[in-house]
């Protein structure tokens, strides 16, 4: 009988709908069609909100022992006046073997990196000697170093090279004296008490700022004998004093002025709210920030150099945690992009936690720059600066209507 | 009759996997066709398999071993309690700027119990039978200019846009055979489905993460039936009949509610939630149909029929009518032959063969005008069982669809379904074997 009775015929029909059923998924192909029937009922949308709520706060920076010290004064046309004063102390460890002879000769040998200011003339320095003991630690840019009106050295710096600036005997002697005693910590408590360091400050007529590596920097002590090695000691201390005359106030072309040393920072602040944003549903949010190249351009001669930094690091805190900026690491860092001078961060995570997650009051903070003992201010487009206002540029989706 | 429970286990089996699978939402048979995106989907016609054996509707076709839903009237013939289950693999192919593309989807179709009251004059019948179904994957690629964009260059993006669901029909019937020649019926139903859409936009770009949108779309209404058929024994000569059937489903108002939701970070959030659209005022259009059959002699029977659906008049959740719509009409025409009537013992005599073709002028009107009419062929073959009245059936179906005039679309639709069809004398105690 052909027909659909028996048990192994009804068993045989199920089986094969069964199975149908679970290779048809395997079997499926990639489900695309398209054309001009696709519905394209979303639309991809590239809005652009300004923020204009960006002040400048102020927060404590230190200028210990960072990569480089810097001295100078500088007249800047876009920035006015920058003097700094490098805090430098060599360090007083000592082998068994070491000895200082009475013939030997001291010097302090660095390079110099980073010139801000004229490059065409020369500019005179004093390296003077420090009167009170100070902590690099907790040195910050704008603490007041006690000088006192010895001056230990005086020299001329045109353009980057190497210097080696001879220090004077009755200091050498004075060192010399701390060197030799046998106890470490003796010597140590007598150096910091008797010797607490040199400045190299700007004499009259310098209109130039310089930067010294730290890393490479020595103190460099020939003995002149023969049976005896010369002695080279790095630094074990130094940090940086900065007096300015920038503000934190919109200048007239509605920018703000940032120095790289962390001193002042930018508080952005915009509702993160899909009511400002107009959604919440991005692919991307990107918050942009223009240097001002415009007004940093103006009156600068030919033969003037300011250093620029390439990077700006962006935090996210409390207000009452500002203090702490110096101790946690930026959630984001952005390099500038040199067509248009911008810093670019990516806020599309952290806008999706703030209007999806839980709620927070903390800011975000942008620092320019890296603290790195250099001096080096930078402009920013504010809220009333319309070329370089600062921005949200959202790519997002919205359904058709 | 342990077999028939062991059969209708199996079956329920499958049937509830796949609507389970269905009503979750779960695309894992993604795939339709691509004009099934407009509206409610594309509309549904199954009403029977011996009707889609015929390329008809089966207004005027009734067969007393296997279910029908086409007219309610239809029920009041009913000798035995008969329960049905439709599954269909449909397969579209069509060809996109040169490159063949070839889609496939699964779905069960109605679920259909008809048991006699008093036999052949009251039946009754409770369904659930799909109206609509949307399901599609379209893909466009766009270009976001370097103004626009932060990686300096024109930045390329992809959208995905696809959709499933579609509206299915609970419904309850009662046919009465009035006179010997005339029956009624009438089936109140509910309509109730949700739509759902969905747009996944990646970009070619890793600073940029893939977002999408989903809408979802819920409907519910409830619709009115009403069938009648008519026929007439030896009508023109000995041991021939003549039927004719017509039934009208009124308009059915749906109450409607939206939601729009993305998934962010692995978990769905609300975009905009029902209160955000309000309330919506989709209206599923009026149907009729009409038709006639003539048997010949009790193995042959010829069919013709119509259906109209009144597309012009479908509004969608704003309750604005669709520009994209039009009334549709769809005419079939296909004969029967039963073979198992005959004696006969050869392979092929055991077997009930259908044929037809029908004309599909379909409820979409795109640009210029342009209809995505339907030219198909059918075919169908009923296993009979030699000792009970069920059967198995299977249908075959070959359609042209749509055209590839104005940058439109034509698709070519394969279709097969089968059907189990458990038909007893229900509540009576046989005394012969």
């Amino acid at each position: 009988m052909y027909t659909f009775d028996g048990r192994f015929t009804r068993l045989t029909f199920s089986l094969i709908l069964l199975l149908a059923v679970w290779f048809l998924p395997a079997c499926d192909d990639t489900p695309v069609v398209g054309g001009n029937l696709s519905p394209d009922d979303v639309n991809v949308d590239a809005d652009t909100l300004f923020v204009d709520n960006i002040s400048v706060v102020s927060s404590p920076s230190f200028s210990g022992n960072r990569p480089f010290v810097t001295a100078g004064y500088v007249n800047d046309p876009v920035f006015g006046e920058l003097e700094a004063t490098a805090m430098i102390r060599p360090s007083i460890s000592r082998q068994q073997e070491d000895f200082i002879s009475d013939d030997a000769q001291a010097f302090i040998g660095f390079e110099v990196d980073h010139i801000y200011g004229s490059t065409s003339e020369s500019a005179e320095f004093q390296i003077v000697e420090i009167d009170r003991r100070w902590r690099s630690t907790t040195w910050r840019y704008d603490s007041i170093p006690a000088l006192s009106d010895r001056v230990v050295a005086d020299f001329t710096v045109t353009d980057t090279d190497s210097l080696n600036i001879q220090l004077p005997d009755e200091w050498l002697d004075k060192y010399r004296e701390i060197f030799h005693n046998t106890s470490s910590s003796e010597r140590d408590s007598l150096y910091r008490s008797d010797m607490p360091g040199l400045a190299i400050i700007p004499a009259g007529g310098s209109d130039k700022l310089f930067s010294i590596g730290m890393v490479d920097a020595r103190l460099i002590i020939n003995n002149h004998d023969e049976d005896l090695d010369d002695l080279e000691k790095s630094f074990s201390s130094w940090a940086v004093s900065v007096q300015t005359e920038i503000d934190a106030d919109q200048d007239e072309e509605g920018s703000v002025t940032l120095l790289n040393t962390m001193g002042a920072m930018l508080e952005i602040d915009f509702p993160v709210t899909e009511e400002f944003l107009g959604t919440s549903n991005f692919s991307r949010l990107e918050l942009v920030i223009y240097e001002d190249t415009l007004s940093m351009d103006t009156d600068i001669h030919g033969d003037f150099v300011r250093p620029r930094s390439q990077t700006s690091r962006l935090y996210y805190l409390e207000p009452e945690d500002l203090n702490l900026a110096v101790a946690v690491d930026p959630v984001l860092q952005a390099n500038r992009r040199s067509e248009d001078s911008s810093h670019r961060y990516n806020l599309t995570n952290f806008a999706t936690d703030r209007i999806h997650g839980s709620s927070s009051t903390r800011k975000l903070y942008l620092a320019y720059g890296f603290n790195d003992g250099r001096v080096i201010p930078m402009k920013f487009g504010a809220a009333d600066n319309p070329e370089f206002r600062p921005r949200l540029l959202i790519t997002s989706i919205s359904q058709q209507q | 009759m342990k077999q028939i429970v062991i059969t209708a286990a199996i079956i329920s089996g499958f049937l509830f996997g796949t609507m389970v699978s269905e009503s979750e939402g779960n695309d894992i048979w993604k795939g339709g066709s691509i004009y099934s995106q407009y509206g409610l989907g594309t509309p549904h016609d199954f009403r029977s398999m011996y009707a889609d054996g015929m390329g008809i509707h089966g207004t005027a076709v009734y067969d007393r071993r296997i279910p029908g839903l086409a007219n309610p009237a239809s029920w009041s013939r009913t000798v035995f309690t008969n329960i049905n289950g439709v599954f269909e693999i449909n397969n579209f192919e069509s060809t996109i700027e040169g490159n063949p593309v070839t889609t496939s989807q699964f779905q069960a179709g109605p679920i259909q119990l008809v048991f006699p009251v008093k036999r052949d004059r009251i039946g009754i019948s409770f369904s659930i039978s799909p109206l609509t179904s949307a399901r599609y994957t379209t893909i466009s690629e766009n270009l976001l200019d370097p103004g626009q964009n932060h990686t300096r260059e024109d930045l390329s993006y992809f959208i995905l846009n696809s959709g499933s669901g579609g509206m299915n029909k609970i419904e309850a019937g009662i046919g009465v055979r009035l006179t010997s020649a005339i029956s009624v019926g009438y089936a109140p139903s509910l309509l109730l489905g949700v739509i759902h859409r969905e747009q996944n936009v990646e970009f070619d770009h890793a600073d940029y993460r893939p977002v999408n949108l989903r809408e979802s779309t819920s409907h519910y209404g409830f619709g009115n039936r009403f069938g009648i058929y008519i026929d007439t024994q030896s009508a023109f000569r000995q041991n021939d009949r003549l039927a004719a059937g017509a039934t009208v489903s009124l308009p059915v108002n749906l109450h409607s509610e939206r939601r729009l939701e993305s998934r962010i970070n692995g978990s769905d959030e609300t975009i905009n939630p029902a209160s955000y659209y309000g309330d919506g005022q989709a209206t599923y259009p009026l149907e009729a149909s009409a038709g006639f059959s003539y048997n010949l002699n009790p193995y042959l029977m010829i069919s013709a029929d119509a259906l109209y659906q009144n597309w012009d008049e479908y509004t969608n959740f704003e309750g604005e009518s669709d520009p994209f719509f039009t009334d549709r009409m769809k005419i079939g025409l296909g004969s029967q032959y039963v073979a198992a009537r005959r004696d006969g013992n050869t392979f092929f005599s055991r077997f009930i063969y259908r044929m037809g073709v029908s004309y599909d002028t379909g409820s979409l009107k795109m640009d210029d005008n342009n209809t995505i009419d339907t030219f198909s062929l059918n075919a169908g073959i009923g296993i009979p069982s030699s000792r009970t009245n069920s059967s198995i059936n299977i249908n075959a179906e070959y359609g042209f669809r749509g055209t590839d005039s104005g940058d439109l679309i034509s698709e070519r639709v394969f279709a097969l379904k089968v059907s189990f069809n458990l038909s007893e004398l229900m509540f009576i105690q046989r005394r012969l074997q």
